[in-house]
């Protein structure tokens, strides 16, 4: 994806658009919204990530008038500020989603192939990794071939984990992805939701030895990559 | 407590009684002197036709109690006269009512002026008072070349009448002034505290949203304009002040996310990069303290941002049932000895912000949670009208004085430290729930109850539908 971010604050330029590189994706980077403006609409970009406070026009006027000149390519807003109407009129003007400083770049990335997803018309409907399947218009999950039965914040958990099998996950960022960021962090709710996932499929699959969501101790948890290997 | 209203009433009160007081004296003491001056002249023009004519005995009988009825007397003894001929000296010719005073004589009269050239001077009558035996009596005398006629009147007798007819107008006046006093009174406390109290609605109108509003102090009385002036200055100063606040919660915001959304960047970017097992254990660590700092910032701003008034709401209608469910889903997780018990209609529709109403219970649901004793039902109880909200979260809790109860909402406060060291948290998370209720015109209130229970009872006056 080709990427265009106008941000002023060269470390956080730098650390979204090096985080977004790692990631695949191609970042052009403005720190001014005269300039990136008129990067927006001359370039051909596939995505827009816009800080909303700028040096020359700030974040929200330049979505203002892209979409008045009928450009509808989908926009990510960033926000330093604390007010939550920016929130609502970024979203009346017609960006697609906003993230709140400070915010983790995995879930930047999520919140991109989540839009990515759905502008192409979002035909994955089924997710699967290994002997698991998560079918997502029905929001149900099988182990070879069983259904798990999950609530909404297992599955979701479940499909943040499964879209990047091998992947390190933080507390924080499951959190800020499933819960979103009002949830007080210092509570274990991640590892309480990952235990009754786990309980739950151990239920169903009690031959297996080893736990498909890992542990990894200290930092966080990730999904087991098929070439992990079951035996 | 001292009441303006009151202390002007009594002053009014006090001031109409001193009026009535001193229109009773002088009104009685000019009636009584008018009421003299006509009995004097009543009593001249009576004198003056006991001397036109010759008097007999038997014709002075009838003019005695003429007399009397003429003066409004009751008792014709409180009435006598003596009419002597100036021509014969001899006694027979004196007449004189049979109740004509031992020693008053004639002799006491002086009439100079009957002896004065000046004719209009003859045939005066003489008026004056004389004291008999204790009594006080009005006296006209009239003397001329035949006659000296002598007419006494009682004084209290004569003046009897006037006093009975005051009295009787005292009894059906002074109620009445004491009616119309009152109510003048109570019409000027009013008329007086008016400004008071117009000005007082035009300041209440005056709020946080509102700060460049100011009086006019144009169509006021000259008194209140320098009060409307030093208040208008002070709502300038404010102004400024919360202006400044507001400036610093938005530049403060700037300036602490900033930092942060670095350091947990550049924290992401290691962890993702790093291989050893340590080092993805130290810096997971440094990563969840980022993210505690990050929520504790975020709710300070929030709480800044809500007290300089810049909370705005974006009001949707959403199934705040659901959402219920959906938290008390999550707290469940959070413990594994506490029971929550959600007691509420199925699909209540809400009118309100729902970010904001997220947090709010997410935030009151928790502090249920943390401090609920282990083994204990945590009660969710809620109830809809068309315009209203309530939901009372109880549960039981270690016990509660009355002065932690009172520091309840307290910032920062989590009650008894010893109590709570190893309770996690901000402390913040109930002055952010009393915000957003704030801001949907609504309030959370801790109910009384015994000391070990908690029941926060949350009313917001928002439009709710059950589907």
């Amino acid at each position: 994806m080709h990427i265009l971010l106008i941000e002023d604050e060269v470390k956080i330029a730098e650390i979204v658009a090096s985080g977004l590189m790692e990631r695949g994706h191609v970042v052009t980077h403005l720190a001014d919204g005269n300039l990136g403006l008129a990067a927006a609409l001359n370039g051909h970009f596939d995505l827009y990530i816009f800080d909303i406070m700028l040096p020359g026009q700030d974040g929200l006027s330049i979505l203002q008038e892209l979409r008045n000149a009928r450009n509808s390519t989908p926009t990510i807003l960033l926000t330093a500020r604390n007010q939550l109407h920016d929130r609502i009129e970024g979203l009346n003007l017609g960006a697609d989603d906003y993230l709140a400083k400070p915010f983790f770049v995995e879930e930047l990335d999520a919140r991109i192939k989540a839009i990515a997803r759905r502008s192409a018309g979002d035909r994955e409907y089924v997710i699967t990794v290994g002997e698991f399947k998560l079918d997502r218009l029905n929001r149900q999950a099988f182990a070879k071939t069983i259904k798990i039965d999950l609530s909404s914040r297992e599955f979701n958990l479940l499909e943040y984990l499964m879209r990047s099998p091998g992947k390190i996950f933080t507390r924080g960022q499951i959190l800020e992805h499933v819960w979103g960021y009002d949830f007080d962090p210092s509570t274990n709710i991640v590892d309480v939701c990952v235990k009754r996932i786990r309980d739950k499929i151990a239920m169903i699959d009690s031959e297996s030895n080893f736990s498909i969501i890992e542990a990894v101790r200290g930092a966080g948890y990730r999904f087991r990559a098929p070439s992990g290997g079951s035996t | 407590m001292k009441s303006y209203r009151f202390t002007i009433f009594i002053s009014a009160i006090l001031g109409a009684s001193l009026l009535l007081v001193l229109t009773l004296v002088v009104g009685t003491r000019s009636l009584t002197q008018y009421e003299t001056t006509r009995i004097e002249n009543r009593m001249c023009m009576e004198i003056k036709r006991l001397t036109k004519n010759q008097v007999d005995y038997d014709q002075s009988l009838k003019i005695w109690a003429d007399m009397t009825q003429k003066l409004h007397l009751i008792d014709k003894h409180d009435l006598a006269f003596t009419i002597v001929d100036m021509k014969r000296e001899n006694t027979k010719s004196h007449i004189r009512t049979e109740n004509w005073p031992q020693g008053v004589s004639l002799n006491d009269m002086t009439f100079n002026e009957i002896n004065s050239p000046n004719p209009s001077q003859k045939n005066r009558c003489h008026i004056d008072t004389l004291t008999i035996s204790n009594d006080l009596w009005f006296r006209a005398q009239l003397k001329n070349e035949q006659v000296l006629a002598e007419l006494i009147v009682n004084k209290n007798s004569a003046l009897d009448e006037i006093n009975m007819s005051l009295r009787r107008a005292f009894k059906i006046l002074i109620p009445v002034y004491i009616f119309c006093s009152v109510l003048a009174a109570w019409a000027l406390t009013k008329f007086v505290t008016r400004p008071l109290y117009t000005i007082t609605a035009a300041m209440n109108k005056i709020d946080k949203n509102e700060l460049h509003l100011r009086l006019n102090p144009d169509r006021e009385y000259i008194e209140f304009r320098e009060f409307i002036d030093s208040y208008n200055e002070m709502l300038e100063r404010l102004e400024r002040s919360f202006h400044q606040a507001s400036r610093f919660a938005a530049n403060a915001a700037h300036e602490l996310r900033t930092p942060l959304t670095i350091l947990q960047g550049k924290l992401e970017k290691a962890l993702n990069q790093s291989t050893s097992n340590i080092a993805q254990q130290e810096l997971s660590q440094m990563l969840d303290e980022v993210t505690r700092l990050a929520h504790i910032t975020k709710r300070l701003l929030f709480l800044a941002q809500a007290e300089s008034g810049n909370l705005i709401l974006e009001r949707s209608e959403f199934d705040i049932s659901l959402m219920l469910e959906e938290l008390t889903g999550d707290m469940e997780m959070l413990t594994t000895n506490k029971h929550i018990h959600l007691r509420s209609p199925e699909h209540i529709l809400v009118n309100a912000d729902e970010v904001l109403i997220r947090q709010l219970i997410t935030n009151l649901l928790s502090n249920a949670v943390k401090y609920a004793v282990d083994g204990t039902v945590i009660d969710l109880h809620v109830q809809t009208s068309d315009n209203n909200f309530e939901l009372r979260i109880t549960n039981i809790c270690a016990p509660i004085s009355t002065d932690e109860r009172a520091r309840f909402f307290d910032s920062f406060y989590r009650g008894d430290p010893a109590r709570t060291r190893h309770i996690d948290g901000t402390g913040l998370g109930l002055n952010v729930a009393l915000e957003i209720a704030r801001a949907h015109k609504g309030s959370i209130r801790l109910e009384e109850s015994s000391q070990d229970v908690v029941q926060l009872h949350l009313s917001l006056p928002v439009r709710s539908t059950i589907n």
